[in-house]
């Protein structure tokens, strides 16, 4: 073999060892992107978490963020599910409002495919999800405190839909099942004074202090306490109350979806046409329980879009 | 674990009508059991009862023993196995002594005393341990979250794949297929929760399309992967992802628009009238925005799926 031909055939191999290299580089990267598909549609809805004296269960199972079900700590029942139904939205002009719902498809996967996070630091277990709605990025979380009966649920948003200040109204729907379903009872409290809510109610953190407590008639030794945080804001005439009160039928579990979908719907709990679920005078006293709370979270333009905001009570699930 | 609360007692005398004195006490209340009930004088072997009225439950009844001294403690309550302290609702609470009880002697009393609770006490407030205050004020969770912790699928939990698996079953099926019509998106699978109390025995779901041929939403309910039921319901149900991805592509057509996107991303939520005087109202209407890395919305477009129209567009500003 001349030394020409040599270097053909040496430039043959070369050329044949490229494309085998750029087919094995096809092959994994078809590889990868199938395994990694597969992986993240396999993945679960759902899951069991029973550590740290907390029992539940997680799922995104509607449009209502992720929730937990049955909540149990240290061998106490407090809640039959805890979600995030909406997130309304008011600009102060030319744009919206908005209903944002967080749901399977507008979840984003990390890096490894995985839709719900479920993790843990050397406080909290933590359950939580990343989504993306149009131009908002938000969070979604569930704080476990690991030694206390403490739980945190939290929603952060980023993002301008419209350059325009704006309002997020995070609306948490907590069926608190105290001890059991059928006896619960509601307090508020504010400085040293308490007050019963017998019936149905739309109230403000202005009107009956920072302390609301949902406790069973027959022990009062175990209680959930939501308190807000310093985030969470304040009310206006588009989101005009902070706690609601609701007796529990099946469907106050429904996803939110507002008939109307018009300015003035808070959706279920405020249309006419949702007699079942607004707030209609029947008695919560020593009832199945359904607890709302809204958050009021205000996106100056100034700040950007990219600029992260937080709101969330503080949720105590005491045992005595 | 009360934080406020007031002394109630009622004193059963000798001199007393009857066999109980009764207190009733203004308005709803939960009373706190009292661990023991004072004596005075001989009660002759007789046990005294502290009675609870509960207007819709029925009497409350504690039963305690006297003791050598002024005392007598208590022993157990019925309906159920209340403790010292324990909380009960009542409006109304009274001493007894059992008819078995001897009589009492010449100037006996038995008084006790229910504390009125007004209510646990709330818990500290403050920011969780580990959340953050930020320079402008407000607080934000912890920045690192920690490591993965492995949770356990529940029997009878759905997976994406499943969810992909009973569209398309959803989407075969004749009775779904009539109410979808030839244009429709997928929305939502909503898993159908058993009554309180009561584990999941199957998979039942309702998957939640939006035909926008008939212009509404269409349910479509599965158990085990077989279909149940498909209706056109009224509900106006969220975006779904190929809606988004429709009224996007129809965005970026738009004469408006083409050219001026650049690297933009694009997305879109269901729009909301301000007013009930939108034309489109009833339309499927998508608010379209394009948005640069910061996420700050650079152009926008109103997209009406109905009648697959771009009805406006232009900057967002």
């Amino acid at each position: 073999m001349s030394d020409s031909q040599l270097l053909e055939s040496i430039s043959r191999e070369g050329k044949t060892m490229k494309l085998l290299k750029v087919y094995a580089a096809i092959l994994a990267a078809w590889f990868v992107l199938t395994c990694f598909h597969s992986e993240a549609s396999a993945q679960p809805m759902s899951g069991n978490v029973n550590a740290y004296g907390w029992t539940f269960t997680w799922a995104v199972d509607s449009t209502s963020g992720v929730k937990v079900r049955d909540v149990w700590r240290n061998g106490v029942r407090y809640m039959h599910n805890g979600s995030l139904p909406v997130i309304r939205v008011q600009y102060d002009a030319m744009c919206g409002p908005f209903i944002d719902r967080i749901k399977w498809d507008n979840i984003q996967p990390d890096g490894a495919g995985n839709k719900v996070r479920v993790t843990e630091n050397s406080e909290w277990l933590t359950v939580w999800v990343q989504a993306k709605i149009s131009s908002y990025w938000l969070t979604q979380a569930w704080w476990f405190h690991k030694t206390m009966g403490l739980l945190v649920p939290e929603f952060g948003s980023s993002g301008l839909q419209c350059e325009f200040n704006h309002r997020h109204h995070p609306l948490w729907r907590f069926d608190f099942d105290v001890g059991s379903s059928s006896n619960n009872r509601v307090q508020t409290y504010n400085a040293g004074v308490y007050s019963w809510q017998f019936t149905e109610f739309n109230t403000t953190k202005a009107a009956v202090g920072n302390d609301v407590i949902i406790f069973p008639d027959s022990d009062w030794s175990i209680f959930a306490n939501l308190h807000p945080n310093p985030n969470d804001g304040t009310t206006d005439s588009f989101a005009n109350w902070d706690y609601a009160g609701r007796r529990y039928p099946s469907f106050q579990n429904d996803p939110w979806a507002p008939w109307e979908g018009l300015y003035a719907d808070q959706g279920d709990l405020e249309s006419a046409s949702h007699p079942n679920t607004s707030n209609n005078g029947e008695s919560i006293d020593i009832q199945d329980i359904v607890f709302w709370y809204s958050a009021h979270l205000a996106h100056a333009t100034s700040a950007g879009g990219s600029q992260w905001s937080y709101a969330g009570p503080n949720v105590w699930l005491q045992d005595w | 674990v009360s934080a406020a609360y007031w002394s109630l007692c009622a004193t059963l005398s000798k001199t007393a009508t009857g066999n109980a004195v009764s207190v009733k006490v203004p308005g709803k209340h939960a009373l706190k059991i009292p661990k023991t009930v004072a004596t005075k004088g001989t009660m002759a072997g007789g046990v005294v009862v502290l009675e609870f009225s509960r207007p819709n439950d029925g009497a409350f009844r504690c039963r305690y023993q006297p003791g050598p001294t002024d005392v007598a403690t208590l022993v157990g309550c019925e309906p159920m196995n209340a403790n010292a302290g324990d909380a009960v609702a009542s409006d109304q609470f009274s001493v007894k002594l059992e008819a078995t009880a001897g009589p009492m002697s010449e100037g006996a009393a038995v008084t006790a005393c229910a504390e009125t609770v007004t209510g646990p006490t709330p818990m500290p407030h403050g920011l969780p341990p580990g959340f953050r205050q930020l320079p402008s004020g407000e607080w934000a969770p912890p920045e690192d979250r920690g490591v993965p912790f492995a949770s356990e699928p529940p029997p009878f939990g759905m997976t994406g794949e499943l969810e992909q698996q009973y569209r398309t079953i959803a989407g075969s099926t004749a009775s779904a297929r009539e109410l979808l019509g030839g244009r429709f998106a997928y929305s939502y699978l909503e898993v159908i929760e058993p009554p309180k109390g009561r584990a999941a025995d199957s998979i039942h779901v309702t998957l939640w399309f939006f035909s926008h041929d008939q212009n509404a939403s269409v349910a479509v309910t599965m158990k085990n992967g077989v279909v149940e039921q498909a209706e056109k319901t009224d509900r106006w149900v969220p975006e779904g992802r190929e809606e988004v991805e429709a009224a996007v592509r129809l965005a970026r057509e738009d004469p408006a628009l083409v050219g001026k996107l650049g690297d933009l991303e694009g997305g879109a939520m269901l729009a909301q009238p301000e007013r009930d005087n939108a034309p489109w109202i009833g339309n499927r209407v998508l608010d379209v925005r394009f948005f640069d890395s910061a996420r700050v919305s650079r152009f926008m477009a109103t997209v009406d799926l109905t009648t697959q129209k771009v009805l406006r567009a232009g900057p967002a500003s």
